[in-house]
C-alpha cells in the first residue's frame, strides 16, 4: 500500500525536456490541488477580496501558459517554494503594471495593493498553514477513496472523526458496540486508518518533491506548522 | 549471598544454550498446560514495552491496553505457526512483528480475539505511572519500546537476585545492601553499613562486589534468553546499555 513510485510529479515536471505533453498534465493536475494555498496568499496579500479569485485564476493560467523550466531550475526541489516564489513574481508584476496605468491616469483595482495581515500573520504563513491543510485535505481524498473502492466506506466514516484525535475511553466502548466489533478490533482499526493516513500523507508531499529527502524536510515544515504534536499524522521519521 | 555469588561469572553463557527462547519454544511446543504458563510469562514480561510503543503512538491508556492485548494474542498465534527463532533476537522479532501488526491494512478486521493473558498484568493507573516515571516523553514508539524492554529484563534480574537472598535466608542483608547494587556508597556509608548487616567494613565491601556481581550475572541469563547466539548477546548487550544510558524524564 506504500507510495511505491520514485517518479513523483514534481520530479516529471522538471526533468521533462522542454515541457512535455505528461508535464503539462502533471503541473495541471498539482494546480488543480494547490488552489487553495495560492488563493489564500492572495486574500491575506490584498485589500481588496474580490479580486482574489480573479487574480489566483490569472496567476494559475499565466503559470500553465508560460515556460516553467528555467524558474523551476533555480526551486527545484520543492513544487511549493516554486509555486510560492512565482506567485510573488506574478504579483509583483501586477503592481507595476497596475502603478503604472496609475501613473497614466487610470484606475485598476491593484491599486490599493498593500500588505494586510489581518489575522496577526502575514500572507507567507497563511500561504504555508493553508498549503499544510491542503496536504491533509488531499491525503484525506485518496482515503476516502480507497475505503469506497474496499467496499468500507460505512466504517470510513464512522471512524473518520478519529483520524486527528484518538476517541475517548466511553466513546471505544460505544462505537464498537455500534459497529458490531470487539474493541480490541476497534482500536486496531483506527489505529491502522491513522497509519494509512501518515502513509498518504507522505504519498502526496513526495508528489511536490524532487527526491525523497526532500520529503523529509517538508513533513517536518508541515508539523511546525499545523502545531502538531508526535501522534498527529504528519509524522517525520 | 555467599552461595548464590560464588556461581562462576560464566553462568549466563553456560545455560545459553538451553535457555534462549526458552518461554517461546514452550509456547510452541510444550504440552497445553505448559503453553498457558509460558503465555502467562510471556505476558508479564513483554506486556510493559508493548504498551510503551503503543502509548507513544498516541492512543489513551484503555485503547493501547486494548492494541497491546490484542497484538499479543495474535503473535501468540503467530509463534504456534512459525518457528520465530529465525528471526534472530526476541527483541527484533517481537518489534518486527508488532509494527507489521499496526501497519497492516485498516479494512481487515479479522483480528484475533483478545487472550485473557494477556489482559493488562498490572492495574492500568499504576503502568501509567510507571510510564510516567521511565519514559522520556519526547521517546519515540520505539525508543519506548527498547527502553521498557531493557528496564523489564533488569526488573527479572532484581527480582531473581531478592528471592535467592530470601531462599538462602539472608533477605535482611539483600534489603540493606540493594540501595548499593547501582550506586556507590558515599563516604562513611560502608562502616553504617557494616554496622547495621552486624558485620566488618570489609566483609561488607565484599558483599556488596558479589551482589554486584551477582546481579550482572542474572542480567546477563535474561538477555541470553533472548537472544540467538554469542555473537547477537554481545550486540544486544551493547545495544541494552546504549537504551539504559540515555537520559530518563
Amino acid at each position: 500500500m506504500k507510495d511505491r513510485f520514485d517518479t513523483t510529479r514534481w520530479s516529471l515536471i522538471l526533468h521533462a525536456a522542454g515541457g512535455g505533453r505528461d508535464a503539462r498534465g502533471a503541473l495541471e493536475s498539482l494546480c488543480r490541488v494547490y488552489r487553495p494555498p495560492v488563493l489564500a496568499y492572495v486574500r491575506a496579500h490584498r485589500a481588496r477580496q474580490e479580486d482574489a479569485e480573479d487574480l489566483t485564476q490569472a496567476f494559475f493560467e499565466h503559470l500553465l501558459e508560460h515556460r516553467l523550466a528555467e524558474r523551476a531550475d533555480r526551486e527545484r526541489g520543492r513544487f511549493r517554494a516554486f509555486l510560492l516564489t512565482s506567485l510573488k513574481h506574478f504579483l509583483a508584476s501586477q503592481h507595476a503594471r497596475a502603478n503604472a496605468r496609475r501613473r497614466g491616469g487610470g484606475v485598476d483595482a491593484l491599486a490599493l495593493d498593500e500588505l494586510h495581515p489581518a489575522d496577526g500573520d502575514g500572507p507567507e504563513q497563511v500561504f504555508e498553514r493553508e498549503w499544510a491543510q491542503t496536504v491533509l485535505r488531499e491525503a484525506l481524498r485518496r482515503l476516502h477513496d480507497e475505503a469506497r473502492q474496499a467496499d468500507k466506506e460505512p466504517l470510513f466514516l464512522r471512524l473518520h472523526p478519529f483520524l486527528l484525535e484518538f476517541p475517548e475511553e466511553d466513546v471505544y466502548a460505544a462505537v464498537a458496540l455500534e459497529l458490531g466489533l470487539r474493541r480490541n478490533t476497534l482500536a486496531v482499526a483506527v489505529h491502522r486508518l491513522r497509519g494509512r493516513l501518515q502513509e498518504l500523507v507522505r504519498a502526496v508531499v513526495a508528489d511536490t518533491v524532487d527526491g525523497r529527502s526532500e520529503t523529509e524536510g517538508e513533513l517536518r515544515r508541515m508539523r511546525t506548522c499545523l502545531g502538531q504534536a508526535t501522534d498527529a499524522p504528519v509524522t517525520a521519521d | 549471598m555467599t552461595s548464590s555469588a560464588s556461581t562462576p561469572a560464566s553462568h549466563a553463557n553456560a545455560d545459553f544454550g538451553r535457555t534462549r527462547w526458552s518461554l517461546v519454544l514452550a509456547v510452541r511446543s510444550g504440552s497445553e498446560s505448559q503453553a498457558r504458563g509460558s503465555l502467562a510469562d510471556l505476558c508479564r514480561r513483554y506486556w510493559v514495552p508493548v504498551y510503551a510503543y503503543v502509548r507513544r503512538c498516541g492512543h489513551g491508556a484503555e485503547g493501547a491496553a486494548a492494541l497491546t492485548q490484542s497484538f499479543l494474542s495474535e503473535v501468540v498465534q503467530h509463534i504456534r505457526q512459525h518457528d520465530p527463532s529465525a528471526a534472530g533476537g526476541f527483541r527484533q522479532f517481537l518489534q518486527e512483528q508488532l509494527e507489521l501488526f499496526l501497519a497492516s491494512d485498516w479494512t481487515r478486521l479479522e483480528v484475533a480475539a483478545p487472550l485473557d493473558e494477556f489482559a493488562p498484568p498490572w492495574p492500568l493507573p499504576q503502568i501509567e505511572e510507571r510510564q510516567r516515571r521511565e519514559q522520556p516523553p519526547q521517546a519515540s514508539p520505539a525508543q519506548a519500546f527498547e527502553r521498557a524492554f531493557a528496564l523489564e529484563m533488569l526488573a527479572q534480574a532484581l527480582a531473581q537476585l531478592q528471592q535467592e537472598a530470601q531462599e538462602a535466608g539472608r533477605g535482611q542483608l539483600y534489603e540493606a545492601l540493594q540501595p548499593y547494587l547501582t550506586r556507590d556508597p558515599g563516604p562513611g556509608e560502608y562502616a553504617d553499613l557494616a554496622q547495621r548487616t552486624r558485620s566488618s567494613p570489609l566483609a561488607t565491601v565484599v558483599a556488596v562486589k558479589r551482589l554486584r556481581q551477582r546481579y550482572q550475572e542474572l542480567i546477563d541469563a535474561q538477555l541470553a534468553q533472548t537472544v540467538g547466539g554469542r555473537s547477537a548477546f554481545e550486540v544486544e548487550r551493547q545495544a541494552l546499555l546504549a537504551v539504559l544510558e540515555a537520559p530518563s524524564p
